[in-house]
């Protein structure tokens, strides 16, 4: 159900995205997955759930004795990594994937998003709205792009939050899909989503609310800083900058009613980053993104397997890339505004951004 | 600033006419534009909306068909007609 009728003046590589999308028309993509992949194992999951907490906490308690204040950002930035592999944890549980008990699932899950200070449920229903539109122009809650022509009608304030979080602020975008959605039970359509956000804030309030007037109590003010609020940025640096990349790039359009498709929101508009195994092991795999997207009930620990069996099925259509610097420098120096002539990106200045194909992970290893 | 008046859900089977009447009500009350100088057919813009409540209408429309609505859509639809012309083809009413 859309609005918009874009692009208004397609070029050779929007159609050509498109054909590759009607190359998947009544696939089954899924089915390029083994059944055994589906299945949960508990104890796997519980250790990552352990894993990550010790990060976070440890890390903490690092802050709490480091000997020297230059040693507060990286321990920071360990910190955020823990409470970014919580989210990863929770992630399965939002899909069914942690465990068959949906019981046991939405209780890891609330627990997991604590220092995010993020309801679960309300986590829960806005990723869904993602997984169900993904790279919709008009309905992905995460990173779409707005034409320039409807930026110059939002308000000063949202044009401010807008730019800052496309740009310099990226590492804060996740704060705002936080502050839009998370505490405001009106964000949801249906009634019965609204009652479920209001359960899982009454928990997070619960829980944040005594333990803040404990670390003010012992700690002070700067407690509550040094402690809570900083690790607590640090693990939306590590959201918004994975989010982000995983669906941005200069040749993966962001697609209207009329040409978005569900097995190309599934298959085609992802990148995997591929990291170190160690980030792998601490991200809980969340880089290893198309097969998930394909069948997100995969539980973490199998998505390398769930993604190798999808490339040996659909040749040429995961994009893999080596992650760097360079290709998240490029997502913010450029790509701002969806340009309403190619279907792909405009910049700040309104100029549109050439689409640029890059090197696959696999051509770099023939090299 | 917090306007908590609450435009009741149509009762009943959603309607392409009960669509409308919830669209009216609400311009009146939030909008405060008197019920009798509402037009259907007038642009939204003719009333003096803008961007902030655009998307206030659209947010409460919403919640009355549960559903979400595009960001876009109060731009590309723009009288009351129009609006509950194209929900009520996409809801099939």
């Amino acid at each position: 159900m859309g609005a918009f009728d874009f692009p208004s003046a397609p070029e050779e590589s929007f159609r050509a995205f498109l054909r590759q999308a009607e190359q998947l028309e009544g696939e089954r993509l899924a089915g390029a997955i083994p059944k055994e992949y589906f299945e949960p194992r508990v104890g796997r999951g519980l250790a990552g759930f352990a894993v990550s907490w010790l990060l976070y906490a440890g890390a903490i308690v690092g802050v709490a004795y480091a000997p020297s204040r230059l040693l507060w950002i990286p321990l920071w930035i360990v910190a955020g990594l823990g409470g970014w592999g919580l989210h990863c944890i929770a992630h399965d549980c939002g899909h069914g994937s942690f465990s068959r008990s949906r019981r046991f699932n939405y209780a890891i899950g609330h627990v997991s998003l604590l220092p995010l200070i993020y309801p679960f449920h309300a986590w829960r229903h806005v990723h869904n709205m993602h997984h169900s539109s993904t790279n919709h122009l008009e309905f992905d809650t995460d990173w779409r792009p707005v034409p320039a022509g409807m930026f110059e009608r939002m308000s000063l304030w949202d044009k401010t939050v807008y730019v800052s979080t496309r740009t310099w602020a990226f590492w804060g975008g996740t704060i705002n899909y936080w502050a839009e959605s998370a505490l405001r039970p009106g964000f949801f359509p249906k009634a019965s989503q609204r009652r479920e956000v209001r359960r899982s804030m009454l928990f997070v309030a619960a829980v944040t609310v005594p333990y803040a007037a404990v670390l003010v109590y012992f700690t002070g003010f700067t407690g509550l800083l040094v402690y809570f609020v900083a690790p607590w940025l640090a693990t939306h640096a590590w959201f918004s900058a994975t989010t982000l990349m995983h669906h941005s790039a200069s040749d993966i359009p962001y697609l209207t009613a009329e040409y978005w498709t569900r097995n190309a929101s599934r298959l085609l508009v992802t990148t995997d980053y591929v990291y170190p195994r160690w980030l792998l092991f601490l991200t809980h795999n969340i880089s290893i993104h198309t097969a998930h997207h394909v069948a997100p009930v995969v539980p973490y620990y199998n998505l390398p397997k769930a993604q190798e069996t999808l490339k040996a099925r659909y040749p040429g259509m995961v994009r893999e890339r080596r992650f760097s610097f360079g290709q998240m420098w490029e997502i913010i120096r450029h790509l701002h505004f969806y340009d309403t002539e190619s279907g792909f990106y405009a910049d700040l200045a309104r100029n549109k951004v050439e689409p640029k194909v890059a090197v696959s992970r696999a051509a770099e290893g023939a090299q | 600033m917090f306007n908590r008046k609450k435009i009741q859900r149509p009762e009943g089977p959603l309607t392409e006419q009960a669509l409308r009447q919830w669209l009216v009500d609400y311009l009146v009350v939030h909008v405060e534009i008197p019920r009798e100088d509402i037009d259907t057919a007038k642009t939204f813009e003719a009333y003096g909306l803008d961007s902030r409540v655009a998307v206030q209408v659209s947010g409460a429309l919403e919640k009355v068909i549960e559903r979400r609505l595009s960001p876009g859509l109060l731009y590309e639809y723009q009288s009351i007609d129009a609006l509950t012309g194209y929900l009520a083809a996409e809801l099939k009413l």
